[in-house]
């Protein structure tokens, strides 16, 4: 061991009774949530992993990731969006340290128009996330900071995550199976 | 003076002094300069749109993409065990083992697949392994973009002997495509645990030299302590993660605290600094790299037989439609995680890849501004961003 | 790499041409030293240049072959393009390569710089093969290449330049 390791005093201890104290705390989480978004609030079910899954009407979604945010889930592990083709899935995922409780949450938006207020100043990670967001699928995102392209060149024509995208520059695309 | 880590502002102590000519202030303008995209620094293609007071960094915009690859896009038209050919190379390939590992603890998740003892033991032991030459590379990466060019030979050196390993196991030496749906695709020949153990050991040998040369340098500390000093609530504010995180004191690594596969039996300690800054963020790798070298030597001694991969994986998995599945795993650079959503089809509907430098990258105009513009470099090689995993 | 199917005519060494007298081309010459001492510009783009930095490295040293890695345009010969281009990074390649003085050479190392590798269908961000922008004088497949098969193609371009090796020419089949 060497001398000079300095081990600093722990801010997370472990908790062996963590995953009790995860289904307790979802179970907290999930009554927060369901206070926060009120009647918009679509749908709520655990996964085989124990992540809190929540589904909220669009214009609960400020409201829903405050209450999130505001209850000690200041994890931020992604925010994108899944192209269901009639509309969008934007979907974050949180989670919290001590207690390891995950809550994916999720809300329906219209593929254009959609005007989805920001979370970049609840969660800074989201800063980015946001900004890769608007570059793959368009989605607008009211209030952030600094809304450009992350990825993809500034002039790049269109956004390539999106499932109708049509890839001027290169035409090969054979199928596989 | 006592300094309260945990509060400390993120504005820097050691500041950059006033001097200059007796110039009239209107005949000193800030200045625009482009770090990047092409660096001789090894940290791949990062665009730093630097504002410079003299040497002094005073605002920063970090541009990235210009290694985007369109990992998710092509994941929407590969089957569920091709997309591993493109995880391990088009994010993070100095952590292939564990880019590759993410995906399959997602897919297999969400295809409900169980792994056999033996391919668990495999997949712990070249993860480790893994993160052994990955945070070698990035320290003597390091020491070369400081001028140590001697650190980083013998960084490459004691790396070169680790990759041989991989090369006898799997083939390759940098982006393995080791692991399959359901285990790995590759076994260990009888010969291999006993250069495992040879190998490890000869690296973690030669550690107390690198240690003389490198980091026990009084010019190391002169350039590295007090530099991009991060709090631990900034950290955690910020979303930091990896050795990041640790070098502030936040004892938090996914091993331990959300173990995945087979962690929980192995003992080994979690490295972390008080600091936050660059030097700490450099012992904490440093120490990682022992850490690791001790969960090898566990594993290789308990590696059980049987077979390496799940019986009767489907050659063209359809989960139902609307499954999701998310999986994390702490990857050399931090906490990485795969997001998979199914629509019914062979091919997933959306693969999300959340990656470590992409967070940690968004940091760096909080942790540089202040800063000349040789530590820019330092705390940019520090981050250990690897731009496949930014910009995916 | 591009099989030979000929070597070229042109002898290489000096020829005896009399009692006591040996004439060598002052074109032969230079060409033998600008072989043995290609500077290297250092453009790492993706997980290629690790294999790049392994051969700069001590176990693989290109050191002995008279390259050396510099980090700037200006003072390199041989671009060794290493990694997957992207159409936000093109405009930038192109540009370090005219900032090189001639002569000057360019290795694609890598698959994805000699014709996209496994990124040719549906990534709608890569460019598929540099050679797209910069012409290319020796393609080094692999993904990554091992050093070895790196010290190949920087020995091939050596015998290109000497004259010992004809340079491809594209869409012919040497």
């Amino acid at each position: 061991m060497s001398p000079r390791r300095k081990t600093g005093p722990d801010a997370v201890a472990v908790d062996e009774t963590a995953p009790a104290a995860g289904r307790d705390r979802r179970a907290e989480i999930a009554v927060l949530l369901a206070s926060a978004a009120g009647a918009a609030l679509i749908e709520q079910r655990t996964e085989t992993d124990g992540t809190l899954y929540a589904r909220v009407a669009a214009a609960a979604w400020r409201a829903a990731a405050a209450s999130l945010a505001g209850n000690g889930l200041v994890r931020l592990d992604f925010l994108t969006c899944v192209d269901w083709d009639d509309h969008f899935a934007l979907t974050l995922q949180v989670y919290e340290m001590e207690s390891r409780a995950v809550v994916r949450l999720v809300a329906d938006i219209p593929r254009d128009g959609a005007d989805v207020p920001t979370v970049s100043d609840l969660w800074p990670a989201a800063d980015w996330e946001e900004r890769e967001t608007f570059d793959q699928f368009g989605v607008v995102f009211t209030g952030h900071p600094d809304l450009r392209r992350i990825l993809n060149p500034e002039r790049w024509d269109g956004h390539p995550l999106r499932r109708d995208y049509v890839d001027h520059v290169d035409i090969t695309r054979p199928q596989y199976f | 003076m006592p300094v309260d880590h945990d509060n400390a502002p993120s504005a820097p102590e050691r500041l950059v002094p006033e001097e200059g000519p007796d110039l009239p202030p209107e005949d000193i303008q800030d200045f625009l300069i482009n770090v990047g995209p092409h660096h001789p620094g090894t940290h791949g293609v990062l665009r730093l749109v630097t504002r410079l007071d003299g040497e002094k960094v005073v605002g920063l915009d970090v541009r990235i993409g210009y290694m985007h690859r369109s990992l998710e896009k092509i994941a929407e038209n590969r089957s569920y065990h091709q997309i591993i050919a493109f995880t391990d190379r088009t994010a993070d390939y100095l952590a292939a083992m564990h880019n590759d590992w993410v995906y399959c603890l997602a897919a297999e998740q969400l295809l409900g697949i169980k792994v056999p003892e033996r391919a668990e033991y495999l997949r712990v032991i070249t993860g480790e392994i893994n993160r052994m030459t990955s945070h070698l590379l990035s320290i003597g990466a390091l020491g070369l973009d400081s001028g140590a060019t001697t650190y980083f030979l013998w960084c490459f050196a004691a790396r070169e002997k680790l990759v041989h390993l991989f090369e006898e196991l799997c083939g390759a030496r940098l982006t393995y495509v080791f692991h399959r749906l359901g285990g790995v695709g590759y076994d260990a020949h009888p010969g291999w645990v006993e250069k495992a153990h040879q190998a490890v050991h000869g690296v973690i040998e030669e550690l107390p030299r690198f240690r003389t040369l490198f980091h026990d340098n009084y010019i190391w500390h002169l350039r590295s302590k007090d530099v991009s000093r991060l709090s631990r609530a900034e950290a955690l504010r910020l979303g930091a993660q990896g050795p990041l995180l640790r070098s502030t004191g936040v004892k938090w690594d996914l091993r331990r605290d959300i173990p995945y596969s087979i962690y929980d039996r192995f003992e080994f300690d979690i490295p972390v600094g008080t600091t936050g800054d660059v030097y700490d963020r450099t012992e904490v790798r440093f120490e990682e790299i022992i850490e690791s070298a001790k969960i090898v030597r566990q594993a290789l001694a308990d590696l059980p037989t049987g077979p390496v991969i799940a019986q009767r994986v489907p050659r063209l998995p359809a989960p139902p439609s609307g499954a999701e599945a998310y999986a994390r795993l702490e990857s050399p650079r931090g906490e990485i995680g795969c997001y998979l959503v199914s629509d019914g089809s062979i091919k997933p509907r959306r693969m999300k890849w959340r990656g470590a430098s992409f967070h940690n990258l968004a940091m760096l105009s909080e942790l540089a501004v202040g800063y000349t513009l040789s530590d820019l470099i330092n705390i940019v090689g520090t981050l250990d961003p690897v731009m496949g995993d930014v910009d995916r | 790499m591009v099989p030979l199917t000929r070597p070229t005519a042109v002898p290489y060494g000096p020829l005896l041409t009399g009692p006591g007298f040996a004439t060598h081309s002052v074109q032969q010459m230079i060409e033998w030293a600008r072989s043995h001492s290609l500077w290297q510009m250092m453009f790492g783009l993706a997980c290629c240049a690790i294999e790049m930095m392994a051969a700069n490295a001590s176990l693989y040293d290109l050191d002995r072959f008279g390259v050396m890695p510099r980090g700037s345009p200006r003072q390199s010969d041989l671009l060794i393009v290493s990694g997957t281009v992207t159409y936000k990074v093109a405009g930038m390649v192109e540009r370090v390569y005219q900032q090189m003085a001639e002569p000057r050479w360019v290795i694609a190392m890598g698959d994805c710089a000699t014709a996209g590798s496994l990124y040719y269908h549906d990534a709608y961000s890569v460019v598929k093969g540099v050679d797209q922008i910069v012409p290319v004088d020796v393609y080094v497949s692999g993904c990554p290449p091992r050093p070895e098969a790196l010290i190949d193609g920087i020995l091939e371009l050596e015998r290109i330049i000497r004259g010992e090796e004809p340079r491809p020419v594209a869409g012919s089949d040497q």
